[in-house]
């Protein structure tokens, strides 16, 4: 049997599945890390991951060149900043498995994909602001995207399948029998894409209690990938074609590219015990070049549908912000935050049919919803003797931003259904020390991820 | 690589860019602790009628005085009222100077933030009158108080000539000037003072990473300080920091 009639029986069969009520499984992708990237667009520094990434309206620290550019012209001094990041993403594995009494197959399906992200520890935000009066300079540097994850996917069919005269009586195949079939597809893949910004702002109080800042961003974006789609037949004798994994066709990612994109910030601060913020965080387009690896059973099909070389888009999204803080008394601050993140930029460029169970369907649709995520903290300073120590907690509503099938396929719905929006809950503690070093630690937990922040704050 | 040349990002930045260059730039702000670290910066600078200015601002938003938080977990000593001492002595107005050093001791200012309180001392000591010098019958062959050493003579025009270079901001020359008058008149008071004057101004200037500097400024204060207890440099001319140091010894 080729990998072709394989691939469009596993499709059909699939179809077949959706209809018999399978259970909700998340989407079966060789290319998983493309439909659910990771960003990092929590606000930097321990201090507001702790608050739930709630800062765009308090932004009083030297994260503010990348929360909000408008609240440099809080800080007094100048300011360095370091933070180190450890993140972990869990393991997903998914499995979808059922009977299917068909007219042309009778048997079972099974599909599975598992994603092991890797453990990631990388400084990630370094900043330095110098405040001049009413105006203010800050450069810094961000990692938004540091990823490193293997995914497997293999799909299987075990039973009897219906094997067809070309073309009989009335136009139509008829089956003329059947054969018992026993064969997996599996995609084999490595990902690691890793951007990094590097911002310069400028901010300027315009009046009493009102500031504007603007940042300009450069990023970088490396990405290495490899996808590998072999095909077995396990009904093949040892020595027959196709009895030992066989490469179908493989893609291969290694480039890098750069872009410019601009942060603005307004920061209002009607009196003391009030201040609003807003932000509006353009995303960066980076073009990289896939091929695929001339050999394989499929690769020339493969190239004729893409090219040997073609261009793989990703462009992180537009981000906007609006957010209060308020602070009832000196020691208690309370922060909300509404993010709008347009999640649908990732679709820009995006290039259907290359995964294996839609291949080569390029015309197959594909979707995800711009998200808006609500993000709240609270704050309270307590003072242990001269040393002011900090208590935060927060919690913020990640939004789904898994790109899912858009089209009539049931079988396809099935195997790239959309995600799920994600409660994160945070909290952390900080210190300052003589008034010059301010240290700050945070955990963000979830269903899925967690992530610790240490960060330092230096005054001279 | 994509150009940033997307036209609405373009025009509303170059709106707020616009806007920010072209606003007058306010000259106070909407906290209480804007306005008191102006002022603390002011005095730094000698600049004491902004420094009262920019201190009774800060008083009217918040008049109690202690440890408050400022923007982020930021903590400072409050002392509205030690540094109005400070500023109207610097003005020449005693009695200003006077009441609001008796309302920094009421608040507890001094004791709040002890690095005040030598300035404060100097404060208190400057406004304070002497007391009359008590008659003493002259007897013959009896012990009196010794006389105050004579303070020799400088020369008018040098110091002239100095002090212009000092305040044109000319300080090598002023050093200069400081340094041999320093050396022709070794034991004045003054013309010891006027060399730590100079130096500590030179010491401001570099960036203050001059320990060498520094360590001749205490030198120079010691100096003055053995050839005449009583001196005080004139505080119109002094920075606070200097005057603290002066007042180290005492």
């Amino acid at each position: 049997m080729s990998p072709t009639r394989t691939s469009t029986s596993v499709l059909m069969l699939l179809m077949l599945l959706a209809a018999a009520s399978a259970p909700p499984a998340r989407a079966l992708s060789d290319e998983e890390i493309f439909r659910d990237v990771p960003f990092n667009l929590l606000n930097p520094g321990a201090r507001a991951m702790s608050l739930g990434g709630a800062f765009t309206s308090l932004a009083d620290d030297s994260t503010a060149a990348q929360a909000n550019p408008a609240g440099l012209v809080t800080l007094r001094r100048p300011e360095l900043f370091f933070e180190v990041r450890a993140s972990r993403l869990d393991q997903s594995a998914v499995l979808v498995e059922g009977p299917v009494d068909g007219e042309f197959f009778q048997g079972t399906v099974t599909a599975g994909a598992v994603s092991d992200p890797s453990a990631r520890f990388s400084p990630t935000f370094i900043s330095w602001v110098l405040p001049l009066r009413r105006v203010a300079f800050a450069f810094s540097r961000l990692e938004s995207l540091d990823i490193r994850a293997r995914t497997e996917n293999s799909f299987a069919l075990v039973g009897r399948q219906a094997i067809f005269d070309p073309v009989a009586d009335g136009g139509r195949p008829d089956p003329i029998g059947f054969e018992d079939i026993d064969f997996a597809l599996t995609a084999d893949a490595d990902i690691s894409a890793r951007i990094v910004q590097y911002n310069a702002a400028f901010a300027a109080e315009l009046w009493s209690g009102f500031s504007v800042g603007v940042t300009a961003v450069f990023g970088m974006l490396d990405m290495d990938g490899r996808v590998d789609n072999l095909f077995v037949d396990n009904t093949a004798l040892p020595g027959e074609p196709f009895a030992q994994p066989t490469l179908d066709y493989a893609t291969r990612i290694d480039d890098d590219d750069s872009d410019f994109a601009w942060t603005v910030g307004l920061m209002w601060r009607p009196a003391e015990w009030i201040s609003i913020g807003g932000t509006w965080r353009q995303g960066l387009d980076f073009t990289v070049e896939e091929r695929v690896v001339q050999s394989g059973l499929g690769h020339v099909r493969a190239t004729n549908l893409y090219g040997e070389r073609f261009d793989l888009t990703l462009r992180t999204p537009d981000i906007a912000a609006l957010g209060v803080s308020i602070r009832p008394s000196e020691p208690l601050t309370i922060l909300v935050d509404v993010v709008r993140v347009e999640y649908s930029d990732l679709l820009e460029g995006f290039k259907a049919g290359l995964n294996r169970i839609v291949f080569p369907e390029t015309e197959a649709a594909f979707t995800v919803d711009d998200g808006t995520e609500i993000h709240g903290g609270i704050e309270y300073v307590w003072l242990a003797g001269r040393t002011p120590v900090a208590l935060r907690a927060g919690a913020w509503r990640e939004a789904d931003r898994r790109i899912r099938y858009a089209g009539t396929d049931p079988g396809l719905a099935l195997v790239f259904p959309a995600g799920e929006a994600v409660t994160h809950y945070t909290g952390g503690i900080g210190v300052t020390v003589r008034q010059a070093i301010q240290i700050d630690l945070a955990v963000d937990v979830s269903d899925r991820s967690a992530s610790f922040v240490a960060s330092t704050i230096y005054r001279f | 690589m994509r150009l940033p040349c997307r036209s609405g990002v373009v025009v509303a930045l170059a709106v707020v860019l616009a806007v920010a260059v072209g606003m007058p730039l306010s000259g106070k702000r909407g906290t209480w602790y804007d306005p008191y670290l102006d002022a603390v910066e002011a005095l730094e600078a000698g600049d004491a009628a902004r420094a009262v200015d920019l201190l009774e601002a800060a008083l009217s938003r918040r008049p109690e005085s202690g440890y408050h938080r400022t923007y982020g977990t930021n903590y400072i000593h409050y002392t509205p009222h030690a540094r109005l001492a400070f500023a109207w002595q610097m003005l020449g107005d005693c009695a200003k100077a006077l009441r609001e050093l008796e309302r920094a001791e009421a608040a507890g200012e001094l004791v709040d933030d002890p690095s005040l309180a030598p300035r404060g001392e100097v404060v208190r000591r400057a406004c304070t009158p002497a007391p009359r010098p008590e008659v003493v019958a002259v007897d013959e062959g009896a012990s009196r108080t010794p006389p105050s050493p004579p303070v020799p003579a400088l020369d008018p025009a040098r110091l002239e000539r100095g002090v212009a270079a000092f305040l044109a901001g000319d300080l090598e020359t002023a050093d200069r000037i400081f340094s041999r008058t320093a050396d022709d008149a070794a034991d004045s008071a003054i013309a010891q003072s006027l060399l730590a004057l100079v130096r500590f101004a030179r010491w401001t200037a570099g960036g203050r990473r001059d320990d060498a500097l520094i360590a001749e400024v205490r030198q120079a204060v010691g100096r003055a300080r053995a050839l005449d207890p009583l001196y005080s440099p004139p505080p119109a001319l002094c920075p606070p920091e200097l005057l603290a140091l002066w007042d180290e010894g005492r």
